[in-house]
């Protein structure tokens, strides 16, 4: 297996507008290895992952993955080892049906039958959605999609996934299904989220930005449990860190409730 | 959900008829080129030509039965166009100055087949139009017209265009789904000052959201071309199927109402 890796040398990037979104950014990935990306709104997370796309091209400083620099030249060849999962499902989803969607990264890549459609098939399969496959895209639930925009990337079979909110507006099952996949996955990630349960979860470790600077780079429980960093990033650590106060709110079932579950503050009865 | 919403909704299944029927066993190409020969039979027809449109309509009927589309889900579609084919016909009866003897000894203007003649053409070609992507689908259509060396530069601004469509018709349900939760008292309709600020706000988000998706196809290394997918199999139905409706339209281009007659009467209409 070829040593593929991610280095962000002293990465600089700076809007038209005169906003600076990263400044001097540096971080290691080394292969096979989940990082997760957080910090607070604005602290340079969607720009760096654009950089990484090659959606934007660095001012200064430079990004090396698997080797090779990126740069306007060498985008093509990065974007076949980069599978990169948007925050938003439906703007991944473009095609008529899932089966399409999923066709479509590796038809660009060259992929012909009768090859494309057992990869497809295949691909489906190790998401759990092969059922799906005939099925428009804007028919899915929000797990659905999210787990056929991972299938749109993963039948490129990249080296590593690039993932932006990979369980936002999920419910619990949905969010818990997602992380076994990502968990199962022997390619190297990089996870953006806010969901810092989610990153303590999968990730080994955590490149913390603050106003497009790195905060740290630590194991994600180094970090959470530095609070004077998290409140210096504007985070609060995942909520099962978080502790609950010694005497919290407690539940009870109202009886003779049979179609709703009415849960009612115990305090507020007495 | 609004009237305008739903009807969005009704457009975004617009080619989900394409994997069913027997249409489907089809080569793509079959179906562009007879509806060619369709389109370009009509074309050939003289101004206040009726009877040498009607039998035309066979094409459109037959994808319909064919791929198994529901009649209603047609109506419902080409509707829409018959205004603009009335708006245009409408006066013809009125301007036109020549006069057509009825069976019954009764004089009309031309002007009334003229308009028959508009609105027959509308229709037909509306819905030849429709039932070729509903019954064929947009990729297979693009597959077809990249195996009949249409260039690729086209067939992607097809593809995108009809995409577009839908991005903006996302965005529009949104915007609307916002303003009709938030718009109290005011039901139904929309302020006309509000409309407009609304399309200046639609068109900057679909913009965006645009790009979005591009970057989303870049990403999966799109370089300006759509793939083609499955090479396309030529098969003896498919020149079954061609030979057939060039005939036919043949046939109508050279009046096959008159050409019927002389058959059964023996005597020249």
């Amino acid at each position: 297996m070829s040593h593929h890796y991610l280095h962000f040398n002293s990465v600089s990037f700076t809007y038209p507008d005169g906003t600076k979104a990263l400044s001097e950014v540096s971080f290691e990935m080394h292969h096979g290895e989940r990082i997760g990306l957080i910090g607070a709104n604005g602290a340079g997370k969607s720009t760096l992952l654009q950089l990484l796309a090659g959606f934007l091209v660095a001012q200064s400083g430079s990004i090396d993955l698997g080797g090779l620099k990126i740069t306007p030249s060498t985008i093509a060849e990065v974007r076949r080892t980069l599978g990169f999962v948007f925050q938003d499902a439906d703007d991944q989803l473009f095609m008529p049906t899932v089966f399409e969607d999923v066709a479509f990264g590796p038809a660009n890549l060259g992929v012909e039958e009768p090859e494309l459609t057992p990869l497809v098939m295949n691909t489906l399969n190790r998401t759990g959605i092969a059922h799906l496959a005939h099925r428009p895209p804007y028919h899915l639930s929000g797990g659905q999609k999210r787990a056929a925009a991972i299938a749109t990337v993963l039948a490129s079979t990249p080296s590593m996934l690039v993932l932006d909110e990979p369980a936002n507006a999920l419910d619990p099952m949905a969010r818990r299904r997602i992380i076994e996949q990502l968990r199962g996955f022997t390619h190297s990630q990089l996870i953006a989220s806010h969901d810092l349960d989610l990153v303590l979860d999968l990730c080994h470790r955590v490149v913390v930005l603050h106003e497009g600077k790195v905060a740290a780079v630590a194991p994600p429980m180094t970090v959470f449990k530095n609070k004077e960093l998290l409140e210096h990033c504007g985070l609060l650590p995942p909520l099962r860190m978080q502790e609950l106060p010694p005497e919290g709110p407690q539940l009870k079932v109202v009886e003779g409730h049979h179609h709703e579950a009415a849960l009612h503050h115990h305090t507020a009865e007495k | 959900m609004s009237r305008l919403s739903s009807t969005i909704d009704g457009w975004r299944s617009f080619d989900s008829f394409a994997a069913e029927g027997l249409i489907s066993g089809l080569d793509p190409r079959t179906i562009i080129l007879s509806a060619l020969c369709t389109v370009i039979a009509m074309t050939g027809a003289g101004k206040g030509e009726v009877m040498v449109l009607l039998p035309l309509a066979a094409f459109p009927l037959t994808l319909l039965v064919l791929a198994d589309i529901p009649p209603m889900w047609l109506v419902k579609r080409i509707l829409p166009v018959l205004p603009f084919a009335l708006m245009i016909g409408l006066l013809n009866p009125w301007l036109e100055q020549g006069t057509v003897t009825l069976p019954g000894g009764a004089e009309i203007s031309t002007g009334w087949f003229t308009l028959a003649s508009i609105t027959l053409r509308a229709l037909i070609s509306a819905a030849t139009a429709l039932l070729l992507i509903a019954s064929v689908g947009l990729l297979n259509i693009s597959r077809g017209l990249a195996g009949l060396r249409v260039p690729a530069l086209f067939i992607t601004q097809l593809q995108m265009l009809f995409r577009y469509f839908f991005v903006i018709g996302e965005e529009f349900q949104r915007m609307e789904r916002a303003w009709r939760l938030r718009s109290g008292s005011r039901r139904g309709r929309m302020p006309l000052k509000l409309a407009a600020q609304l399309l200046q706000n639609l068109f900057l988000r679909s913009l965006a959201r645009a790009g979005r998706i591009h970057n989303a196809m870049l990403a999966r290394g799109f370089s300006g071309e759509v793939p083609a997918g499955a090479p396309l199999h030529w098969r003896l139905r498919d020149t079954v199927w061609l030979a057939g409706w060039a005939g036919f339209a043949l046939l109508c281009h050279s009046n096959l109402p008159m050409l019927l007659g002389t058959l059964l009467t023996g005597q020249p209409q």
